[in-house]
């Protein structure tokens, strides 16, 4: 303990040098910026500032990268909230309550709140990182392909009917989003599925396009068919009302712990990654939140619980990255590459051999996600100026940003029809009530449940009890018991309760 | 070096801001802070437009960082005067790609990364363009594969492993990346060539493989040297054999090749570089020029070949198109043999 101490120290003398501060900020500032644009995420912005960064010390540089994953994940919160678009996966679960709250002309609060929470969630990472890292990344190498199955079934079990208001509807559009997440090469057999011989299928759909029409476009089509009005709310939003008062930092504090340590764990696991996390802490808040009720139709909760989980989770990928040398998510791939090309080998020898990197990285952290929570709150008054732009101007703005952000994700005509025709499908499912996120959610996690299902079943041979094999997955398979049956056991109990009540009553 | 680093901060947010204002996620002009050397093509040959490199695999993949690399040394050492734009063409395993590459017919400004997995995805989803339908410009690396297991597993040797596969005949589990991958390809060379029989499990991506085995569900992988060092050289992971032609290099220059072992299994993977059909003959003498330079530029040695622990080489123009066509037959040997052919 001691001696983690001392190290960290020794760290902030690096982490506190001039050069690497300014990394820092124009990190924050660059990942912000790109996180809030629909169809840039985090992974991009690391990957195409990785090779500028190749001049600079490697400590300094992967400061700066650094700095650019978690400002990525505050800034993805940004246009889920405000124009329901969600920047990257992990922020989908924000833009469900996150835009209900905008609607109501609370979108600072939404902004505020998102912020904060993002900043708790990634200060425990960070935390839990500096004294736990390595042992828990020895810890997720005990999840295997049958414990990864069982926890995504836990998630996607809990989507369909948590979300929306009518389970059956909410079960149908998850159904959807598993069938449209089955187009592409089977990676088991190699068999081409629902391609129909089209060399842009092969691949499957991609999400960022996907998102775009179903949260954006079609959002569009229902500002232009008059449902929403937008005009009437954010007229008198100023940011002093955006503050959260002490009612409401009793709502997100807890919330935001709560989701900060699930988050991170999550981040942590071969493959699980933040959408997975942020979904499960949000899960997990409805589940346990004071105001679960309210969850989805603007709970303050359901912001925090999202953005704190996806910004611990971030963190967490980089337990794995440091202390064993494997990427726990698509960015921290990215990262990887970019630590060799320093001459890093990043592995279970990087923290002996380089501990003035992985310090001074570390530390590092705290300071950077301080920076990003200032920069992030910094800019909300002029974000809040967006909510009292008049429909009439939001319309075309909103048109170009979902073609912009779906054609320029791979420059690809392609993901821009997907878009469009998805955008359709999507104001026509929403316009009879059927949710949406339970088909995003569902379309991310399928491909990972499948694939991990499929792995444990071969190593099996085909034997089901590799899925209760180990106490991890008997564990999560009596979770996913009790999340099912907690309804309906709730249900009994109320009424049991109900009817030893009525006697008293009459 | 402060100053520098200034420089290279602020071009590095210029650019990331002009192209995020843009929106444009994967064009990026290559070479910032350059030292601008006059261009000297000893041909006198000269491009007259700037030049598109496509990389047909996503940002930050392993494609991607050769290309930029590339572009990099080439503005660096002035080996042309152009510019050049880095363009990412995903999708379909390469196959988008290809396709953009080849629609650039008789092009001399249009040039694009060409690994091995461009010529095995294409043979086995029966592309539309296939090797025959692109120009080769030159081979610039090459990386092979080394088998790998637990550092407390009992297969020892590459002989221990054998036994047990004989033992147990299709009980043994291989991770590996996804059907038709060179890691299955030099999977199944190594079953054929052994004579064992074992079960392929696949995974996304190498990282998930590599967790899978130090968390002990599978029982070994093929993997590039490259992505392993740190564990081997930790204990966590041991070599058992590899499937280049000579042994690798320090510090990996214990471990013995299958062919000492007296196992007839070479496999290497190729990080070349083609163009479109009908490039003109002056263009593709001139690329090889261009390919030469940065093969023996010292950037390209000590920052990527050393840095990745690959095999360096050079392979010109005609080479290049024998050693694919080479390698075209033996996958599609191997994919026909795993029945990944229709």
């Amino acid at each position: 303990m001691v001696e983690i101490f001392g190290m960290l120290l020794n760290g902030f003398s690096t982490a506190l040098s001039f050069e690497n501060i300014l990394a820092a900020m124009i990190g924050a500032a660059v990942g912000i910026i790109i996180g809030a644009i629909p169809g840039l995420g985090s992974v991009t912005g690391v990957a195409l500032l990785l090779p500028l960064t190749f001049s600079l010390e490697p400590v300094t540089g992967i400061i700066m990268l650094a700095g650019i994953y978690y400002g990525g994940m505050y800034g993805g919160s940004y246009s889920a909230i405000l124009i329901n678009i969600p920047g990257d996966s992990p922020a989908v679960t924000t833009a469900l309550d996150g835009y209900a709250m905008a609607k109501k002309g609370k979108a600072g609060k939404a902004l505020f709140a998102a912020n904060l929470s993002s900043f708790i969630g990634g200060t425990i990472g960070i935390i839990i990182l500096t004294f736990m890292g390595p042992l828990l990344a020895q810890i997720g190498l005990a999840f295997g392909p049958a414990e990864i199955a069982v926890l995504i079934l836990l998630a996607l079990c809990s989507v369909g009917w948590l979300l929306g208001d009518s389970p059956r509807k909410g079960i149908v559009t998850t159904m959807i989003g598993i069938l449209l997440a089955t187009i592409g090469v089977d990676l088991v057999s190699g068999s081409e599925r629902f391609t129909f011989g089209s060399e842009n299928l092969l691949s499957g759909l991609s999400f960022i396009p996907l998102v775009i029409g179903m949260f954006g476009f079609s959002q569009i089509l229902e500002m232009i068919s008059e449902k929403i009005k937008t005009d009437d709310i954010g007229d008198k939003v100023t940011l002093k009302e955006s503050l959260l008062d002490g009612q409401e930092l009793k709502s997100v504090i807890p919330a935001s712990i709560r989701s900060g340590v699930l988050g991170n764990f999550v981040g942590i696991l071969p493959g699980a990654g933040a959408t997975t996390g942020s979904l499960l802490s949000y899960i997990f808040e409805k589940r346990v939140g004071k105001n679960k009720k309210e969850m989805g139709k603007g709970a303050i909760e359901g912001v925090s619980a999202s953005e704190s989980a996806n910004n611990a989770a971030a963190v967490g990928s980089f337990a794995p990255l440091l202390s064993l040398g494997i990427p726990g998510s698509g960015t921290s791939a990215v990262l990887l590459g970019g630590l060799m090309m320093w001459g890093l080998q990043p592995g279970p020898l990087l923290f002996q051999q380089n501990p003035e990197f992985v310090w001074g990285l570390i530390s590092s952290m705290y300071v950077g996600n301080l920076i990003t929570v200032i920069a992030a709150i910094l800019i909300i008054p002029f974000l809040m100026k967006i909510i009292r732009i008049p429909t009439s101007i939001m319309i075309p703005v909103i048109t170009v940003i979902c073609f912009v952000g779906a054609y320029s994700f791979q420059n690809s005509m392609f993901d821009v029809w997907i878009m469009i025709a998805t955008g359709i499908i999507a104001f026509y499912l929403k316009s009879h009530d059927y949710p949406i996120a339970p088909l995003l959610l569902s379309f991310v996690l399928t491909p990972r449940l499948e694939q991990a299902a499929r792995q444990a079943l071969n190593l099996s041979d085909g034997s089901l009890g590799i899925f209760a094999s180990s106490p991890i997955s008997i564990t999560l398979l009596l979770l996913i018991v009790l999340f099912i049956m907690s309804p309906l056991v709730m249900k009994l109990f109320k009424k049991k309760q109900a009817v030893k009540e009525d006697p008293i009553a009459s | 070096m402060l100053k520098f680093n200034k420089i290279g901060l602020s071009i590095g947010l210029a650019c990331t801001l002009a192209f995020s204002l843009a929106g444009c996620g994967g064009n990026q002009t290559a070479g910032t802070g350059t030292k601008e050397k006059e261009a000297s093509a000893e041909s006198g040959y000269s491009l007259g437009k700037n030049v598109e490199f496509v990389v047909p695999y996503s940002a930050g993949g392993g494609s991607d960082t050769n290309a930029r690399t590339i572009a990099k040394i080439i503005k660096e050492e002035g080996l042309i005067k152009e510019n050049i734009l880095v363009v990412n063409k995903e999708g379909g395993s390469g196959a988008v790609g290809n396709t953009y590459t080849h629609s650039k017919k008789g092009s001399p400004s249009t040039i694009s990364t060409f690994v091995s997995g461009q010529i095995s995805s294409a043979v086995m989803s029966n592309a539309k363009i296939q090797l025959e339908d692109l120009t080769p410009l030159g081979t610039l690396a090459l990386e092979s594969f080394v088998l790998l297991v637990d550092g407390d597993s009992e297969y020892k040797t590459f002989e221990d492993f054998v036994k047990a596969a004989k033992d147990n005949p299709g009980k043994i589990s291989v991770g590996g990346t996804g059907l038709g991958g060179e890691d299955h390809m030099v999977y199944h060379l190594t079953n054929r060539e052994a004579s064992i029989e074992t079960k392929f499990v696949t995974f996304q991506g190498g990282g998930e493989t590599l967790s899978a085995l130090m968390g002990g569900h599978i029982d070994a992988f093929f993997s590039n040297p490259s992505e392993v060092m740190a564990q081997i050289e930790a204990g966590e992971l041991r070599a058992l054999a590899t499937a280049s032609p000579d042994k690798l290099g320090e510090p990996l220059n214990e471990i013995p090749t299958f062919k000492e072992l007296g196992y007839d299994i070479e496999f290497q993977q190729f990080r070349g570089i083609a163009g479109p059909p009908d490039m003109p003959e002056e263009a593709v003498a001139y690329w090889e020029n261009v390919f030469k330079g940065v093969s023996e530029s010292e950037e390209w040695q000590n920052n990527y070949i050393e840095k990745f622990s690959l095999e360096p080489t050079y392979m010109n123009a005609e080479e290049s198109k024998a050693f694919f066509e080479k390698s075209e037959t033996l996958y599609k040997e191997l994919l026909t043999e795993l029945d990944l052919i229709k």
